[in-house]
């Protein structure tokens, strides 16, 4: 039988079947949760979260296009969420800025490739253990791009960046990793 | 189910938190679009404003005067206008990045694209019938801030003075501007050009330090 898709759900809940929002919960709280794990959000701060995205996601389902994909909009929704926590958390702001020079300026899209020097596996197990060296700016699309499996136009869909900004953010977030790891640390 | 969904679902069934209408978003999508093009139109008002007391002081010809006419020219412009014209144009730039078609692209072509067409409407229509009836001593607009702005055409600008020559001298002439006041001008030395030079009833701009004594000492002089 044909499993129906997250858009196909998510025109269900706009017309008013709650019921069929829980399939949209159990399909995308395990995504949140280890989302909100690369923000260092942990135990009850997670929970809060959590529940914040998917109360907000319901409230404002109707805001859905069911043309475009649904993934993008729920992790829009979890990028705002978890930023905004950041601030209250460190009170200082998220570099996240509109004005930032990436985002002002266009660049040439550097799409990832084989031969990039190291594997993604690799690259995976760098993030993993050093994604607190990264700044937010950074560390958002490595996280989107290697463990949320989203291409470069989903990424900019969710940060709200040209596609050209997503590809220099991956390049220098690969490139401070990599270099993170070739300096000597006691 | 885990302990997260169902504190979710207890709180969607207790009807404590309610789903958005459709027109909720219509609303807002309207609203947005309105500010937006509240914001566009000012900035378009801003603009022909601009090059409107631009074009009736006469500074951009002190630049044809080095450095010095340079500095006037820039002392001159309507920099209360100008940043009002940017701070908008940063506010419009913020609203419009919620749409796709603006934050897929670099944000300095949304920057570059709002000031072309500012430009370009603003130049367009100081050039339509419409320009110099609305900026026509007989037609004005009223009211608090547009006032304000009137104001501007009259203001003091420093080192120019833009008036009527009235009186020939040997070393310069009589200047009577729009107010009727009458100003003396003489030329400082070393410039390139004569009181003769000019005629009785030539509309001029001319550009130079007002001195204690009431003396306009020109370093350019342009007619109009």
């Amino acid at each position: 039988m044909h499993e129906r898709t997250d858009e196909e759900i998510a025109t269900q809940v706009q017309k008013g079947d709650t019921e069929s929002f829980r399939v949209l919960v159990e399909r995308y709280e395990p995504k949140m949760a280890r989302y909100a794990r690369r923000f260092f959000f942990h135990g009850d701060d997670a929970q809060d979260l959590l529940q914040d995205i998917f109360i907000k996601a319901y409230v404002n389902i109707r805001s859905f296009d069911a043309d475009r994909r649904f993934s993008p909009w729920i992790y829009r929704i979890a990028h705002n969420e978890f930023v905004n926590a950041v601030k209250k958390k460190q009170k200082e702001r998220a570099n996240v800025s509109l004005f930032d020079f990436d985002v002002l300026f266009p660049h040439l899209i550097a799409k990832e490739t084989a031969d990039s020097g190291v594997t993604q596996g690799e690259l995976k197990e760098m993030l993993n253990k050093s994604l607190d060296k990264l700044g937010a700016k950074y560390r958002e699309p490595l996280i989107l791009y290697y463990f949320e499996e989203m291409d470069y136009k989903e990424i900019g869909e969710i940060l709200r960046i040209p596609v050209s900004t997503v590809g220099v953010r991956l390049a220098r977030g690969k490139a401070m990793l990599q270099q993170f790891f070739k300096e000597p640390h006691e | 189910m885990n302990n997260a969904e169902n504190k979710i679902f207890d709180t969607i069934k207790s009807g404590k938190v309610k789903m958005h209408s459709r027109w909720y978003f219509i609303l807002q999508a309207a609203l947005g679009i309105v500010a937006s093009v509240v914001l566009f139109f000012a900035i378009i008002f801003l603009g022909i404003f601009i090059f409107f007391i631009q074009h009736s002081t006469g500074a951009e010809f002190a630049i044809s005067y080095g450095l010095t006419g340079w500095l006037v020219f820039l002392r001159a412009l309507p920099w209360t206008l100008i940043l009002t014209a940017i701070v908008f144009i940063l506010l419009l730039a913020i609203l419009a990045h919620r749409y796709a078609f603006v934050y897929q692209r670099p944000l300095i072509y949304a920057l570059i694209g709002i000031v072309v067409l500012v430009v370009l409407l603003s130049v367009a229509i100081t050039v339509t019938p419409l320009y110099p009836a609305v900026f026509s001593d007989d037609v004005r607009l009223q009211g608090p801030l547009i006032n304000d702005i009137y104001e501007y055409e009259t203001a003091p600008l420093g080192s120019v003075h833009r008036g009527e020559v009235t009186l020939i001298a040997n070393n310069g002439f009589l200047l009577q501007n729009s107010a009727g006041q009458t100003s003396t001008v003489v030329f400082a030395p070393g410039t390139s050009f004569k009181p003769q030079d000019f005629r009785a009833g030539d509309q001029v701009v001319v550009f130079g330090e007002r001195g204690q004594d009431g003396l306009i000492e020109a370093f350019g002089a342009q007619k109009l």
